[in-house]
């Protein structure tokens, strides 16, 4: 049987269109054909045959010729056309064309390794970074330039290995090598200490590449030149500035403050053009920045701009941050803009006045948030009530306490229950007060529940009361008196409380079910002894449904009781997995020496949720032998399984590095590729982050 | 327009009627003989309807299969087993539980004070605080830890016990005295009075969930009074089981006026009061298991 062939001519027809034919025709033909043919058609006088040839070689097997062809045509030659197609087709290779590049690297001129570079970054291959650390060295600037820019350019795991010499370029003699040095190095993420950049800046060349890189440094030293740098900044370079103004505030409070006070001296115009950034309509990405700099700056009136801000969904995340770092200077404007905004808008500003509200503010913020509670929009009244927890006075407790008494969403009562608890948490006296005056089994006595369970017996005159009253509220009509009553007998009933509890086991409602069993789970008596476990033993074996069963599993591990063990150990092999995850989740409770070996057994079930389960819970474990069973689960034949497990072992530090870097060998699975990664730099102390740009590779 | 209800309306076949009577054996142990096929289609249709189901097959399937079967289901038996009840109901056997049974409990309890009662099948609480009211009325048991635990199959019921508000026709029996005292009179009816609220506890149960009927607390009587009559023998003798379990010994069990233990089970005393029959736990009386309670 003959390999089909080219037709003859084709290649170097007159008409472009025949030859862009003849280039989709070379993945039908003999391998030692095509490599000839593609090399001639990379090189073609028409872009349109080019593009063509390198669309092809992602079709093609990567054949040695094939390669060496490419590789080949990286040397010294006229056509800029050819050199440029053969890197983008070695590029597409990947893997393969490393080998093939580095071993022509020595044969080629300054052009051509720095080309070669350009191919490597192309691969995307972790196994290009020695080569292109190699370059890093090129007696040729260029060389250096383009090797520093494609190490940015890769970001992949094991990169750190090469920044030791991208390090190195920042002494290089050639200025641009320096250059792309300090722009890759802040690309990768790595912050180089204040010293190492200082010495830098005094360059023409390198000044804003320094600029955009100092805030990184966390140095407050750094406030000065980025603020003095601002009045003359213009465009892109002023957008690159107040970016790494933004860093070095988020640096440190030491850094962020140098900052503030040096932007004290910042002239009117300046500051005038940065709000004007803010305000722009145009370029999301400047705008956030500049609103996050005004913040970090402290720009006196740059609140409206971030309250503007807030409105937008993309932008929301910087003008709030803008405003914590505006702190109390934007209570006033927050609370004139609540008082006139939608629902949404009105909640957010509430909710960040009430953050940011000092002394001097509180008593406005606590007014407004009262004047809130009886706000139509539930988004609104949740935000009041978090305000309160956080500027409320003992003042506040019966006007939140009212709100369980009427007919709130889910997620308001919810939030009802939080502030009302974090208040009587600090007004203990009121709380008891309050309580104490709430009628039995009437709807007062949920807020009644929430503030006994907060601050403890006796709130009704004797133990045996509170217990009388709460039991009472088991029996109201509303499940949500009935939810809020049962944690408040598990804190404080003891003994009394296990037969109330174990009653409500039968509500109508699945909520409050299931707030009985995890109530029992947490009862206790004054000796610390769990008394709920009877009762959730016989509803683990006897559960009426999935939900109560796996419910009563977790309850049971809570109580970290030896009689839960018989229940659960055998679970951990259920062929349900919800069942074998709830019992491993349960059993991560337990004292070390008694759910090891369960947890261990958890690591060979056949669904890979509860191995993830059983992963996630043997990582608590200062166990000996449990580094060598996670290590085998490196080898799952599920990836999140992997990805999880080395996770887990970068924890373990040193003695995690062998089998980690044994499975890094043969890993294909680029997110387990990156968690190994992850995990063997957090080892050496190392940590690079892309996105957000922050790191820190070097001490400070 | 035209009612919907005058509309053809889904029937029900002699298959459906048996796959539906089987889940619901199933399910709750409830039986049901082939006279009730009128009563499912009756009870059920419109279910059928407001799902945008076909027919009834459709229905069944949607009990078995879909994710929302487990709710539908208790929606089904809510309507199926949905009965009619008021305060004081069988007087006589209510007579001879406050004459002859709370004086020989308060009796035997007054050292720990404590009384506990279990309305099984409470439907919508009326049995219940009937019970609450005779305990207090007795004045037997002032300051005593009493508890009268109503439980039902049905949510709803539950729900509406727990509510305590009542409309007329179910104090066809109460007297005006007891109404007087015992009740207020709100918008919607006449509501339990708190005291009695305070004693009675209720909560969603299946008598042939034998897990869970573990939660509920020992006690010295059981009512289960016309609810015996829904379950085949099978299911029955796994019901008094279970009240055999829950009862302290030497406690009595309720039951209808047409129903008994023939058959269903020998390890109660029968015992002739003066108005009625009732069963007891002998005291000191050995488990199933051989161990002595």
């Amino acid at each position: 049987m003959t390999s089909p062939s080219i037709p003859g001519g084709a290649l170097t027809s007159d008409d472009p269109e025949e030859r862009r034919r003849a280039a989709r025709a070379l993945l039908d033909v003999e391998p030692v054909l095509a490599a000839a043919g593609l090399v001639t058609l990379l090189g073609d006088e028409d872009w349109r045959v080019r593009k063509e040839a390198v669309s092809v070689v992602q079709g093609l097997a990567p054949e040695p010729n094939l390669l060496a062809a490419l590789v080949s045509a990286l040397s010294p030659s006229d056509n800029v056309g050819l050199r440029n197609a053969a890197v983008e087709a070695l590029g597409a290779f990947g893997v393969d064309a490393v080998d093939a590049i580095a071993a022509a690297l020595r044969g080629l001129d300054a052009d051509g390794r720095k080309l070669g570079a350009e191919a490597l970054a192309r691969t995307g291959q972790a196994t290009a970074l020695p080569v292109l650390g190699g370059l890093l060295r090129d007696p040729d600037p260029n060389v250096c330039v383009a090797a520093v820019e494609a190490i940015a350019g890769l970001g992949i795991d094991g990169v750190l290995e090469v920044v030791p010499a991208l390090i190195g370029c920042l002494d290089a003699p050639d200025e641009f090598t320096r250059l792309a040095a300090v722009d890759g190095l802040r690309a990768l993420g790595v912050t180089l200490p204040w010293e190492r950049l200082a010495r830098l800046k005094d360059e023409k060349l390198l000044e804003q590449a320094v600029l955009a890189s100092i805030g990184r440094t966390g140095d407050a030293r750094a406030a000065l030149p980025l603020v003095s740098a601002l009045p003359s900044a213009r465009g892109g370079t002023l957008v690159e500035t107040l970016r790494s103004v933004v860093d070095l505030a988020r640096a440190g409070p030491v850094s962020a403050r140098a900052l503030k006070n040096e932007a004290q001296a910042l002239d009117p115009a300046t500051r005038e053009r940065v709000i004007e950034l803010a305000s722009s309509a145009e370029g999301r990405d400047g705008r956030g920045v500049a609103l996050l700099a005004l913040g970090a700056l402290g720009v006196q009136g740059a609140a409206g701009q971030a309250l503007d801000a807030l409105d937008d969904e993309l932008l929301q995340g910087a003008a709030e941050e803008s405003l914590d770092w505006l702190g109390p200077l934007a209570v006033a404007p927050l609370l004139e803009r609540a008082s006139n905004s939608a629902p949404s808008g009105r909640a957010a500003c509430i909710e960040i006045a009430a953050r940011l509200a000092d002394e001097t503010n509180a008593a406005a913020v606590r007014t407004e948030a009262l004047t809130a509670l009886a706000d139509p929009a539930p988004e609104v009244v949740r935000a009041a009530l978090g305000a309160l927890s956080a500027v409320g006075d003992e003042s506040c407790l019966e006007a939140v306490a009212r709100l369980l008494g009427g007919d709130a969403t889910p997620a308001v009562r919810r939030a009802t229950e939080t502030s009302l608890a974090v208040l009587a948490a600090r007004f203990a006296d009121a709380a008891r007060d309050l309580a104490s005056r709430a009628r039995p089994a009437s709807l007062e006595s949920h807020a009644a529940a929430v503030l006994i369970r907060v601050v403890g017996p006796p709130v009704r005159g004797s133990l045996e009361a509170d217990v009388d009253f709460l039991a009472a509220a088991l029996t109201s009509a509303s499940p949500s008196v009935r939810r809020a009553a049962l944690p408040a007998l598990a804190a404080v009933g003891g003994a009394l409380a296990v037969e109330p509890i174990a009653l409500a086991l039968t509500d109508e409602e699945r909520e409050v079910r299931l707030t009985a069993v995890r109530s029992l789970g947490r009862l206790r008596s004054a000796e610390g002894e769990a008394l709920g476990v009877a009762q959730l033993v016989a509803l683990a074996e006897r559960a009426p449904d999935d939900e109560m069963h796996i419910a009563a599993l977790l309850a049971l591990g809570e109580t970290s009781d030896p009689r839960a063990l018989p229940i659960l150990r055998p679970l951990v092999r259920s062929g349900d997995p919800k069942a074998a995850v709830a019992a491993i989740e349960a059993l991560g409770a337990f004292p070390e020496a008694r759910r090891i070996e369960a947890l261990i057994d958890g690591l060979s079930h056949p669904a890979s949720e509860v191995v993830k389960a059983a992963v996630r819970a043997l990582g608590e474990s200062s166990d000996g032998r449990v580094l060598a069973h996670l290590a085998v689960s490196l080898d799952h034949e599920a990836w999140d399984v992997r990805r999880l497990a080395a996770d887990v072992l970068a924890h373990y530090g040193d003695i995690a590095t062998p089998p980690l870097r044994a499975r890094l060998a043969v890993e294909e699975d680029p997110l387990v590729r990156e968690a190994i990664g992850r995990a063997l730099e957090s080892m050496v102390g190392a940590h690079r982050s892309p996105l957000p740009t922050r790191g820190s590779y070097l001490p400070r | 327009m035209i009612s919907s209800r005058l509309l053809p309306h889904a029937q029900l076949g002699t298959e459906e009627f048996r796959l539906l009577r089987d889940l619901f054996y199933e399910h709750a142990g409830l039986h049901y003989d082939d006279d009730a096929m009128f009563l499912f289609e009756r009870r059920l249709v419109d279910r059928v309807e407001a799902l945008g189901l076909e027919d009834f097959y459709g229905y069944y399937k949607y009990l078995r299969f879909d994710p929302r079967g487990p709710g539908e289901l208790e929606e089904a038996i809510e309507r199926l087993t949905t009965k009619e009840t008021y305060f004081f109901r069988q007087e006589y056997q209510l007579r001879a539980f406050r004459d002859q049974l709370l004086p020989e409990l308060a009796q035997t309890n007054a050292t720990r004070r404590r009384l506990g009662i279990w309305s099984a099948g409470c439907a919508t609480g009326e049995e219940a605080y009937t019970i609450a009211i005779l305990l207090l009325e007795s004045g037997l048991f002032r300051n005593w830890d009493l508890k009268v635990v109503g439980s039902d199959i049905c949510r709803g019921s539950v729900a509406a016990a727990r509510r305590g508000i009542y409309r007329e026709a179910a104090f066809r029996t109460t007297t005006h005295e007891v109404r007087h005292h015992f009740f207020a009179r709100v918008d919607d009816g006449c509501e339990v009075a708190p005291e009695l609220k305070k004693i009675c506890h209720f909560g969603q149960l299946n008598l042939m969930d034998g897990g869970r009927a573990l939660m509920i607390p020992q006690v010295d009587v059981i009512f289960c009074r016309n609810v015996l009559i829904y379950f085949d023998m099978k299911s029955r003798r796994r019901v008094i089981d279970g009240f055999y379990e829950r009862l302290t010994p030497g406690g009595y069990l309720l039951l209808g006026h047409s129903e008994s233990l023939l058959n269903v089970s020998t390890a109660f005393e029968l015992v002739h009061l003066r108005e009625d029959l009732v069963y007891r736990k002998p005291v000191g009386a050995w488990r199933f298991n051989g161990q002595r309670t």
